[in-house]
């Protein structure tokens, strides 16, 4: 085991060794045309597809995910804070309006019969004349508002004597049949607190929970209203979050306000009604690229945002229900992650102001997206994105290899020619520079063959003869060397081109000395400079390739010589 | 020979070169499948079962979109809880497209007439396509066979109910001693109209209400041998005469409740001492009444099975809507059908209908699970009811309404013609009685003539 370990430290000191010496010695490595082309042409390509990204993030075309649904969902919030904002202030404003008008015909009413307010109590005759008056304006209201209730809760009751007296409350209080967005034009209503005989000439039929006066007592605002002694109807209305109706199966938000005589006396409260299933048909879901958008109003409390208190959009699409808490888990730059029962949203917030009760709650307009979706849509766009990339570098690798193999094939062609001795005057590649030095090495050759052809003794010939026989002897690693010392290289410098001990190069010396018959380096060396005199080197040349050609094909154990 | 050799591919190179293009692929890949849960199915539906009051098949639907819904992806959404007429116009109104109305729900609760009066009922899936033979046979065929329309299953029964009576045993008792009253004698028309008058002259209140006087006269031809629909509309003849006086004197009398709200409103407010309506109203009667002077008392309803004329066959109107599912995408479709099969398992079947008042629709949810259910009913209003199912299901007929094409509109116009004209001539009547002073004979002679009236009023009307 520590062998093996050992062994494989060295490998990665060798790898490293290599890679360091490659970077040193890049001005001295030999690389083929090809090689280098291609690097350039990659290296180009990689330029230009930053300089692409660049332009394209400068000019937005490509943006951060985040940043695009962050932009999405402050669209959505706009739209939303206009269009509650507006519904909501349409309420307020007819509600004061039905404020007043109910306040002007009590008093009205109360001054024709000289009664006070507490003489309405045990008066069912009175407390009928005066819900038919009110029945007009209520009416009205209901049908123009986008509201899918209206009442009325006059503070007198029709029996003192009864035991639930000191909460019950004569009342007027019409509900919207099947809230429909369709039914715009005519509402059909029903009562749900009222006087039967009321209702009746008014072709109402009773809602199924009907009673007929209202328990105050589920209602805890009332007295509070009732008891303040108000000349500022406006400043006194409020927002009741979200509540159950006594037996019903629907949920509601009110806005109540108390209606009073000129001097101040207030007489009942009135107010609207928006239930959870108006406002579902009013703010449905959002189909937007990144999924389902939600709108939510609801009050934040310090452990989240309360959907069980407010409103909920349309969920469809989602898993979002109206009855829990979302948490704030946390914020990245301006989206807001909430946990929920069933999963975890993202969105935005505004603080959105409502007259709400005397705590004081703060409520918040959101509009949310499920996280899954918003994790679909980036990775979807990741995914695009480096498909794009990729098969941009795909293609641009395709195109460089092509390229500089075209390029280069041409010159190689000349190469061969001279390499071959078939140059002649159409020998052509193409390129002026590689055509003048083939005419030129033409002309040199004529001299060269001079040397050929002139006659060298039949026993330097067969000196050259053997000891190009000899170098056929030499191992590939030997045939390296020698290459090396050709092309220049001294001894010692022979170790850092083939990664080797100065001793491995010496060893090896001694065998190509023996091999080929020579004393000495500089022996050795004559001979080659006679060869390539005698225009015999490229014989050199082509056997040591021969052997080279088998050392780069062979693996690394034939590299450690 | 010049040889420039190029460096062959070695095997190696390949394999890091196929490597390398592994690793980015999956570099790719690795961002798809990673995106969390999928959008769920959204479905929305349009029922009937507990409108303006806590809805038990609202629970059903919660239950399983917690259950069922998360593991599948399926999420059912109620966007309209109404009234069947309602439910029945605002189906009518988006199945054509009227301007305003909006588009169909997946999934509605209808009666055949409402599909049959729908133009184009092939938007409608055919429930067979879905359910298996052994699935189909799962259900009581009678009920089954009410949702053929066009030899297409439209319409998938989930519940069934009947007529029956409801009765303010308080009131009725407190009558019963002073006017010879006895509960049996509710148990003929005859006997409930004698009573209601006798109650009316004693108290000056009505004392019967019904919510379907149309099947009241369908119900009462029929189970006197007569037929009540001819080619064209209604067939008026002696028969339906006979079924017509004693109800139209009872009405003129001022001792039938005619408005037209539900006879639970009647109830509500003491203005009715009898109700024969629907057995899933049951969810909607209150156990006290309220008074106009704010008085409430507490009241005991007790349930009894329909009355039945004299001589004729015990006969009652089978009744009970089903579920339409309107045709999308397959995915859609599918999910529907998996939210129906898992309201209609037998054993879930059973408790949704006792928390409504209906019948269960499987065989199984009949034999082995609704006795059993019964006895574990602790409202005795519902126990009651649930006892006069079953003395309805043993001793009475279920009368199943005709698909005629002109059912809805001859129903509508019947309805409303009916309480107008009744209501015209009881007005009358009273007012005549008011002013002047009038003695028994002269008395009956002018209810007979108001009658008379009536019948030869309405006859115009409805031709």
């Amino acid at each position: 085991m520590m062998k093996v370990k050992r062994r494989n430290k060295q490998k990665t000191r060798g790898y490293f060794k290599r890679i360091y010496y490659a970077l040193k010695n890049e001005e001295d490595r030999v690389y083929s045309m090809r090689r280098r082309l291609m690097t350039y042409l990659l290296v180009m390509t990689l330029i230009a597809f930053s300089i692409l990204v660049i332009a394209l993030l400068a000019l937005e075309f490509i943006s951060d995910s985040d940043t695009r649904i962050e932009d999405e969902l402050k669209l959505q919030l706009r739209n939303d804070q206009r269009q509650v904002g507006t519904e909501l202030e349409n309420l307020v404003t007819r509600g004061l309006e039905l404020s007043g008008n109910l306040g002007r015909e009590t008093q009205q009413l109360l001054t024709e019969t000289h009664m006070e307010c507490e003489d309405l109590n045990d008066n069912p005759e009175m407390l009928e004349q005066l819900q038919e008056k009110y029945y007009g304006y209520m009416n009205t209201l209901l049908q123009v508002s986008e509201a899918s209730g209206v009442f009325s809760i006059v503070n007198a009751t029709t029996n003192t004597s009864v035991s639930d007296a000191d909460d019950s409350r004569s009342c007027l209080y019409l509900r919207v049949n099947n809230i429909d967005l369709s039914d715009k034009v005519s509402k059909e209503t029903n009562l749900y607190r009222g006087i039967p005989k009321v209702g009746r000439q008014k072709n109402l039929n009773l809602n199924n929970q009907w009673d007929l006066e209202f328990d105050t007592s589920a209602l805890p605002e009332y007295r509070a209203m009732i008891a303040s002694n108000t000349d500022d109807v406006v400043a006194a209305y409020r927002w009741k979050e979200r509540t159950g109706l006594p037996n019903m199966w629907e949920e509601a938000m009110f806005l109540m306000f108390p209606f009073a005589g000129s001097d101040g006396t207030v007489y009942g409260i009135c107010g609207l009604e928006i239930s959870e299933a108006l406002f579902t048909l009013l703010h449905p879901t959002i189909e937007s690229e990144f999924g389902q958008i939600v709108t939510v109003l609801a009050p934040v409390e310090e452990d989240g945002l309360h959907l069980e208190k407010g409103l909920v959009g349309g969920t469809q699409g989602t898993y979002l229900t109206d009855c829990q808490v979302l948490k704030v888990a946390s914020k990245n730059n301006g989206l807001t992650y909430y946990t929920g029962k069933n999963e975890i949203y993202v969105g935005i917030q505004e603080e959105f102001s409502m007259a709400t009760e005397a705590n004081g709650e703060d409520w918040m307009l959101c509009v949310l997206l499920p996280r899954s979706n918003y994790r679909k849509y980036v990775e979807q766009n990741r995914l695009i994105r480096i498909l794009i990339a990729t098969l941009f570098l795909a293609i641009m690798l395709v195109l460089a290899f092509y390229i500089s193999r075209t390029y280069v094939q041409p010159i190689l062609d000349g190469l061969e020619s001279i390499w071959d001795d078939e140059m002649d005057e159409n020998s052509r590649t193409g390129y002026s520079e590689i055509d003048d030095l083939i005419m030129l090495l033409k002309e040199k050759n004529k001299d060269q063959e001079v040397m050929e052809t002139s006659n060298l003794p039949p026993e330097i010939r067969e000196l050259f003869d053997r000891f190009l026989l000899n170098v056929t002897t030499l191992s590939p690693s030997e045939s390296r060397i020698m290459e090396l010392y050709m092309d220049g290289y001294e001894i010692n410098e022979i170790p850092d081109a083939l990664f080797v001990s100065l001793a491995t190069v010496r060893k090896h010396n001694r065998s190509i000395y023996n091999k080929l018959e020579v004393a000495s380096r500089d022996e050795m060396m004559l001979f080659i400079d006679l060869l390539r005199r005698c225009g015999r080197l490229y014989e050199l040349r082509e056997e040591l390739k021969q052997k080279t050609g088998i050392l780069e094909i062979s693996d690394k154990s034939a590299i450690r010589l | 020979m010049f040889q420039y050799k190029y460096p062959e591919w070695r095997v190696k190179d390949k394999r890091w070169i196929f490597l390398t293009i592994c690793v980015i692929f999956a570099a790719c890949l690795c961002g798809c499948g990673s995106g969390g849960k999928e959008q769920p199915i959204s479905l929305t539906i349009w029922h009937v079962y507990g409108e303006q009051t806590n809805s038990p098949f609202n629970d059903m639907i919660d239950e399983f979109n917690r259950t069922v819904g998360m593991e599948q992806g399926i999420n059912i959404q109620v966007t309209k809880v109404s009234d069947t007429n309602t439910l029945h116009e605002a189906v009518l109104a988006s199945a054509k497209g009227e301007p305003g109305a909006g588009s169909l729900p997946d999934l509605f609760v209808a009666y055949p007439k409402t599909v049959l009066s729908m133009e184009q009922s092939d938007n409608l899936v055919d429930y067979r396509d879905y359910m298996s033979g052994e699935q189909l046979e799962a259900f009581i065929p009678e009920f089954l066979e009410e949702g053929m329309i066009d030899n297409s299953l439209k319409i998938l029964p989930i519940a069934k109910s009947t007529e029956v009576m409801f009765i303010n045993k308080t009131l009725f008792d407190r009558f019963a001693t002073t006017g010879n009253a006895q509960l049996e004698d509710l148990s003929t028309w005859e006997g409930l109209f004698d009573t209601a008058t006798r109650y009316k002259e004693t108290t000056g209140q009505s004392f019967l209400a019904a919510d379907y006087h149309f099947d009241y006269f369908q119900v009462g031809v029929q189970s006197l041998k007569g037929d009540f629909f001819d080619d064209n509309g209604i067939r008026l003849d002696d028969t339906f005469r006979r079924v017509w006086n004693p109800f139209a004197e009872a009405a003129v009398d001022g001792a039938v409740w005619l408005e037209s709200g539900y006879a639970t409103e009647a109830i509500r407010t003491g203005d009715a001492v009898v109700v024969v309506a629907s057995s899933a109203g049951v969810l909607y009667y209150a156990d006290e009444v309220t008074y106009t002077d704010n008085t409430s008392e507490p009241i005991e309803i007790v349930v009894r099975p329909c009355p039945v004329f004299e001589g004729g066959t015990k006969s009652v109107m089978q009744r009970g809507a089903g579920i339409c599912t309107v045709k999308s995408t397959p995915e859609r479709e599918q999910a529907a059908m998996t939210f129906l099969n898992w309201l209609t398992e037998p054993e879930r079947n059973v408790e949704f209908v006792t928390k409504c008042g209906y019948m269960p629709v499987m065989k199984q949810a009949f034999e082995d699970y609704l006795p059993n259910a019964i006895d574990r009913l602790e409202d005795p209003k519902y126990k009651s009811l649930y006892e006069a199912y079953l003395e309805t299901q043993e001793e009475y007929e279920f009368y199943i309404p005709p698909q005629l094409p002109f059912y809805l509109d001859v129903e509508t116009r019947f309805e409303n013609n009916t309480r107008q004209e009744l209501k015209e001539k009881a007005l009358c009547y009273e007012e005549i009685l008011k002013r002047d002073q009038t003695d028994a004979n002269t008395k009956e002679e002018l209810l007979q003539q108001y009658v008379n009236e009536s019948y030869n009023d309405f006859e115009k009307v409805m031709q």
